[in-house]
């Protein structure tokens, strides 16, 4: 396999010809390589004499590919076959790389957005009154896309978590009576009735008790007064 | 082989001309949000090094700011440090550290901008130093 490097605007370009056999395999991953170690992330491959593409080398590519975006770069397939990208864009998804079907194409998905250009105000527009601004606590009527998104968003959750509430409120309410429940079953008398009932007996009781060592002291008084 | 600043460098570059006027000049900078820029003449050849600091100090030499200002051409400095392609890793970054800079360009042996090397660019190659040793 020869291995032959281009530039342009910043990418590199590795221009592989010959099949990808797996010692051709060896080769291109050194290549590739190097170029990482020049620092050189952003690279598109071309293939052009690749018939096929075996899963051993989408494979490899993969794990190259991740090398290459843990610095914000990549790496893209050019001028590969519309056969062989389909089986590229098939073999995983998402794709383990991207396949485009010129050098052009892969040297435009590097671009970065335009800049944001400085906007000067027109002459229209400064001589039109400034809107009065609203007042704190008020939400402006334009109100941008991603707001209304978060918004939206926030109201749905905000309805799920009420309905939450009510439920758990609900099971707190049934957790309550059946704990009462239990508690009056363990009672023995269970209720304030009963207990009033138990209260007197046990009054009585004490009574007849009272009574009882009283009476004996009582007789034997009134035996040793007689005498 | 030893790889070198050609390697390294990148050739994306912008740069200022020397005939170029302080609004144009002021418009790259903010709008590429870079603090400087190689200034070349008309063959390409480097010829010196616009910051914002030098814009900034033209302005303020001016008597007031009218728009008329900033249409005159731009002054800059004529003493730049440069690295020459074939300066190899260890000599390039032993003058990024002497000298502080944040970029330096490369030029060939005759003296023609070629690309620039950042402290960006070196930390990318140490990065895949570490990761494939």
């Amino acid at each position: 396999m020869k291995l032959e490097l281009n530039r342009e605007k910043d990418v590199t370009i590795l221009c592989a010809s010959g099949p990808i056999s797996p010692e051709n395999l060896k080769v291109l991953r050194a290549g590739i390589n190097k170029l990482f170690l020049d620092g050189k992330n952003k690279i598109i491959l071309e293939l052009a004499e690749a018939s096929t593409i075996s899963s051993e080398v989408l494979r490899e590519l993969a794990v190259l590919n991740l090398l290459a975006s843990e610095l914000s770069g990549k790496i893209v397939l050019a001028g590969v076959d519309p056969v062989t990208r389909s089986k590229i864009e098939n073999f995983s998804k998402p794709p383990v790389v991207i396949s485009y079907a010129t050098r052009a194409d892969a040297v435009a998905s590097f671009a970065p957005p335009p800049p944001a250009e400085l906007k000067v105000p027109s002459p229209a527009a400064q001589a039109t009154p400034a809107t009065p601004t609203p007042a704190p606590g008020k939400t402006s009527d334009a109100v941008s896309p991603e707001k209304a998104q978060i918004r939206q968003r926030e109201i749905t959750d905000l309805g799920a978590l009420r309905k939450q509430i009510a439920q758990l409120e609900a099971e707190n309410k049934t957790l309550k009576h059946n704990m009462l429940a239990m508690v009056m079953e363990r009672r023995t008398p269970p209720d304030a009735d009963s207990y009033d009932t138990k209260i007197k007996a046990l009054e009585v009781q004490i009574v007849e008790l009272l009574t009882a060592t009283q009476a004996p002291a009582a007789g034997a008084a009134g035996a040793v007064k007689k005498q | 082989m030893e790889t070198t600043a050609k390697e390294i460098m990148s050739t994306e570059m912008l740069n200022a001309t020397e005939g170029m006027t302080i609004e144009e000049a002021l418009k790259l900078l903010i709008n590429s949000r870079i603090t400087g820029l190689p200034v070349v003449d008309a063959e390409g050849k480097m010829i010196g090094v616009l910051s914002e600091y030098d814009i900034l100090m033209q302005i303020s030499q001016a008597k007031n700011m009218k728009p008329e200002v900033f249409q005159q051409v731009i002054t800059f400095s004529r003493k730049a440090d440069t690295i020459a392609e074939n300066m190899p890793l260890n000599d390039i970054v032993k003058r990024f550290i002497d000298s502080k800079y944040r970029r330096l360009p490369v030029v060939n042996k005759a003296g023609k901008l070629i690309g620039i090397i950042t402290r960006r660019d070196l930390m990318r190659v140490f990065y895949y130093r570490a990761r494939l040793s």
